[in-house]
């Protein structure tokens, strides 16, 4: 009967039955049972121990009363006295000391699950690509879903028993807590859409990066712990134009499920749902707007977002999947793809950062969350220059033979704008100045949208400078990926993090304020400065600065490109 | 280039194919034909393009420019065409196995991945290991075996799923002689089973022995691409090793007489006359006769051809470097 099974399961995916016969071995088994087992015993007990116990004999006779944060008698600094019931034992709050154990658990799991299945997903695929057997898998007719799925469901498959091991802890923890278990529910769907969406970003990192050998896995889970980490000691209180990433944390469910148990007792901000009521939380309140669906106050419009948020992303991860697990060398996207990216990703923080503007608004408001705005598409454009920009040889290859057709197709020559816009292997620059566009075009809206007070002149200016910038990192990009070093992807990041962190961090050793050359900021960063400061003039050479440097970076590619795509009996009949 | 066999249908057909890496051209303008059912030997130096041509074949590589067609279907990597897929066993040099899987669980997992169902899976699974000698090895872990054991279950693997098109890069490279010849064995047994076979090694013997066709690689250009009949018609001259009981004089100044013989060397270690000889078999049996008539007491007459690592030799073909 087992053996029909596993059979069934193996013929639908061989993957996950190699990976599964890899791993669920005796000694694997035992291991996972034991850290469960003992991981719970211990969280139990060090909860176990803050609960009141009797005070030794001499305390009793100075009459101090017991205190401790889970009894039920009057509260003094948050820790309430400790009542005896007619037996003589303490009355305890067990409601809430459940609600402790429910809470740290489901921060461990949280951060737990995706940060270590990040890890072994990672550190399995750059195994695979090192010893060569990705290839086999590669050539396999199976598709890429099969594949790739036998591989998230296998490869942690150890961490999943633990979980599922856990499981049982957590449920009765939220229970006794009196949480609703309909939320509790969700929390766990919710985490598992989080998960998957974390896991399939491993198998992307994972089929694409090569030549950091076991680091990999550490940069990638490590990247992950980062983020939610930060996410974790935050809370719901994240910053309006992140909350598009912030919905990506399990933990965005928190406050709701404390909130149904009724318990009044936590006195961290974070873990309270943010309501227009709580005058603790209106910074954030605006945060939780998506265009005019305050989402934030209700527990279902919170898992309805976070589960659309995390599926389009797993959506478009897969859709990177997809690409490039068979063919390594492509971009991670096509130039199509990445222009239905931006406009989503224009859509869903465009949400978040058109708000109602309170009535004592001062013009600089808007500006600041304008810049807050740029922040995310800084990262948004980084990205993008990142999965556009084809490496060396793609683009040597396109120089030397775009024009070369193939025998099943018919003769088209395409137009040089066609091929740098649409095109496989072409440079991104173009393509870059697009997104940009597309981007440009929805902020100007917004922009446009702002009360007669704010100084939209100043908005598009600013915007202006951002765009001139992204546009210089894409060049830069694309050239040093063009470089001969062997290392070429670590030159470009190199590259790119120093123009991006050096200008500000020289300007500040400098002791050069942005008051005084708001120019020179405008050119090298001008997220971090205000327009007003900046006369029309000045800021209109910051701006053909940047234009300047663009055009020579752009000079300089196209003829780097020539150069690779001229024939290789060129230079050998020029020195005859 | 020579067309191979154009009556017969084609399993390989490339056009203009071109790999360049990083401007050193790897594979330039390749246009190779293979028909169904070849054991085809792609000789050359080292780094002649070799490896990555057949990696390409096997769309383990992307093409610079040029087109591939398998059976007549067109190979793209981009595309997973499952069907074309199927079509293909590639054995690369480095053959990478799973450590922690026993030989069975090994093939197993591949026969799976080619979509093989129960009962055929476990039979084929029988018969892969029977004819890579490796049945009393199912149930050992891969780590345990040796070099040779690892490159035959490598080659079961690559044949697990019955491909039309077998793909091998350098099958017995570090083998010893023994595990060597159980190879060349196993290649035979395919060819008998009808699998066109595109093989590269540099043991041209063993190539002169499984093949039907050779193409030659230099610097990446297929120089030479023709039946392994047709090279040596063209290019391997015919052998005399003649001997002769007392002073070779006479048997050279006897030899200098007759028709077809092109040139003479003297061998003194076997103490014996090398004639390269351009006639028939009547013509070398003539010449027997007119031997024994001048009175010459010949001890050896020994016919031969000029092997393939002669021929080879000879073009004088460069190393890539």
């Amino acid at each position: 009967m087992t053996f029909d099974w596993l059979d069934r399961l193996g013929d639908w995916n061989p993957q996950l039955l190699r990976e599964l016969k890899g791993r669920l071995k005796p000694r694997n088994l035992l291991i996972t049972l034991a850290i469960a087992l003992l991981g719970q015993f211990l969280l139990v007990m060090s909860f176990y121990n803050q609960l009141p116990a009797e005070p030794p004999l001499r305390s009793l006779v100075t009459q101090n009363s017991v205190t401790s944060y889970y009894c039920t008698g009057p509260q003094t600094y948050g820790v309430s006295e400790c009542l005896r019931d007619a037996a003589g034992n303490f009355m305890i709050n067990w409601p809430f000391w459940w609600l402790k154990i429910f809470v740290c658990l489901c921060v461990l799991i949280s951060i737990a699950l995706p940060v270590v299945g990040t890890y072994l997903l990672i550190s399995d695929l750059s195994r695979e690509e090192n010893r060569g057997t990705l290839n086999f898998i590669r050539l396999s007719p199976r598709s890429t879903q099969s594949l790739l799925s036998g591989k998230l469901l296998g490869v942690p498959v150890l961490l999943y028993l633990l979980g599922a091991l856990v499981l049982p802890l957590h449920g009765w923890a939220g229970l006794a807590a009196q949480v609703s278990p309909s939320l509790l529910l969700s929390f766990y769907v919710n985490l598992a859409a989080c998960c998957l969406c974390f896991y399939s970003a491993a198998l992307l990192y994972g089929s694409v990066s090569t030549g950091l050998g076991g680091f990999q896995a550490w940069l990638g889970s490590g990247v992950v712990l980062a983020f939610l980490s930060v996410l974790a000691a935050k809370g719901s209180v994240v910053d309006p134009p992140l909350y598009g990433l912030g919905l990506l944390s399990p933990l965005v469910m928190l406050p709701h499920l404390i909130a149904s148990t009724g318990l009044e007792v936590i006195p961290n901000v974070y873990l309270q749902v943010p309501t227009a009521a709580n005058p603790a939380l209106n910074s954030v309140v605006e945060g939780l707007r998506w265009f005019h669906w305050f989402f934030g106050a209700s527990a279902a419009g919170t898992v309805g977002l976070t589960l659309l948020n995390a599926g389009l992303w797993t959506y478009w991860l897969w859709q990177a999947l997809l690409r490039c697990f068979r063919n390594p060398g492509v971009t991670i996207l096509s130039k199509t793809q990445s222009y239905w990216l931006t406009a989503w990703l224009q859509g869903l923080n465009l949400g978040f950062a058109v708000r109602h503007w309170p009535s004592g608004l001062n013009a600089q408001q808007p500006l600041s969350a304008l810049q807050g705005f740029l922040f995310l598409q800084l990262l948004l454009f980084l990205g993008l220059i990142a999965v556009l920009s084809p490496q060396r040889q793609a683009l040597q290859d396109w120089a030397r033979y775009r024009h070369s057709h193939s025998e099943t197709q018919v003769p088209r020559r395409r137009s040089l704008l066609w091929d740098l816009l649409w095109g496989e292997k072409s440079p991104a620059l173009v393509a870059i100045a697009l997104n940009l566009a597309i981007a440009a075009a929805t902020i100007a809206v917004w922009i446009l949208a702002w009360p007669p007070l704010a100084n939209r002149a100043e908005g598009f200016c600013l915007l202006l400078a951002f765009a001139g910038l992204i546009l210089i990192y894409a060049a830069l990009t694309q050239l040093l990926l063009l470089l001969k070093a062997r290392k070429r992807s670590l030159w470009a990041v190199g590259g790119v993090g120093a123009a991006l962190v050096l200008p500000p961090l020289v300007l500040g050793v400098l002791s050069v304020s942005a008051l005084e050359a708001p120019g020179v900021y405008l050119f090298l960063a001008p997220l971090l400065v205000d327009p007003a400061y900046a006369a029309a003039s000045t800021a209109g050479l910051a701006v053909l600065g940047q234009w300047l440097v663009l055009s020579l970076l752009s000079v300089q590619l196209a003829r780097q490109l020539r150069q690779a795509g001229a024939s290789a009996s060129k230079p050998l009949l020029a020195t005859h | 280039m020579t067309t191979i066999a154009p009556q017969r249908e084609l399993m390989i057909r490339t056009r203009g194919l071109t790999k360049e890496f990083d401007r050193h051209v790897a594979v330039s303008d390749v246009d190779l034909q293979v028909a169904c059912g070849e054991v085809y030997g792609l000789i050359g130096p080292n780094g002649a393009g070799k490896t990555t041509l057949i990696r390409m074949l096997a769309s383990a590589e992307e093409a610079s420019a040029g087109d591939i067609f398998l059976n007549g279907e067109r190979l793209l990597t981009d595309q997973s065409r499952s069907t074309l897929r199927r079509y293909i066993g590639y054995l690369p040099d480095d053959f990478p196995l799973y450590d922690d899987l026993t030989v069975w669980d090994y093939l197993d997992y591949f026969a799976r991945l080619y979509h093989l169902r129960q009962p055929r899976r476990e039979r084929r699974l029988r018969e892969v290991l029977e004819l890579v000698s490796l049945t009393g090895k199912r149930s050992s872990q891969i780590a345990t075996l040796s070099r040779g054991m690892k490159q035959r279950l490598g080659l079961a693997r690559t044949i697990i799923h019955e491909p039309i098109l077998l793909l091998l890069d350098e099958p017995v490279s570090g083998l010893d002689p023994i595990a060597r010849m159980q190879f060349r064995e196993i290649i035979k047994a395919l060819r008998e089973a009808g699998m066109t076979i595109l093989i590269s090694s540099h043991v041209l013997s063993d190539l002169a022995e499984l093949c039907t066709s050779v193409g030659i690689m230099e610097l990446g250009y297929l120089v030479e691409s023709t039946s392994l009949r047709d090279l040596y018609r063209r290019l391997s001259r015919q052998q005399i090793q003649v001997s002769a009981l007392g002073h070779l004089d006479a048997l050279q100044a006897q030899l200098r007489h007759q028709s077809f013989v092109e040139e003479i060397e003297l061998l003194p270690e076997s103490d014996s006359i090398r004639v390269y000889f351009s006639g028939s078999l009547q013509d070398s049996a003539a010449l027997l006769r007119s031997l024994i008539a001048a009175g010459i007491p010949v001890t050896e007459f020994h016919r031969s051809q000029e092997d393939l690592e002669t021929i080879f030799l000879k073009l004088g073909h460069q190393q890539a470097s």
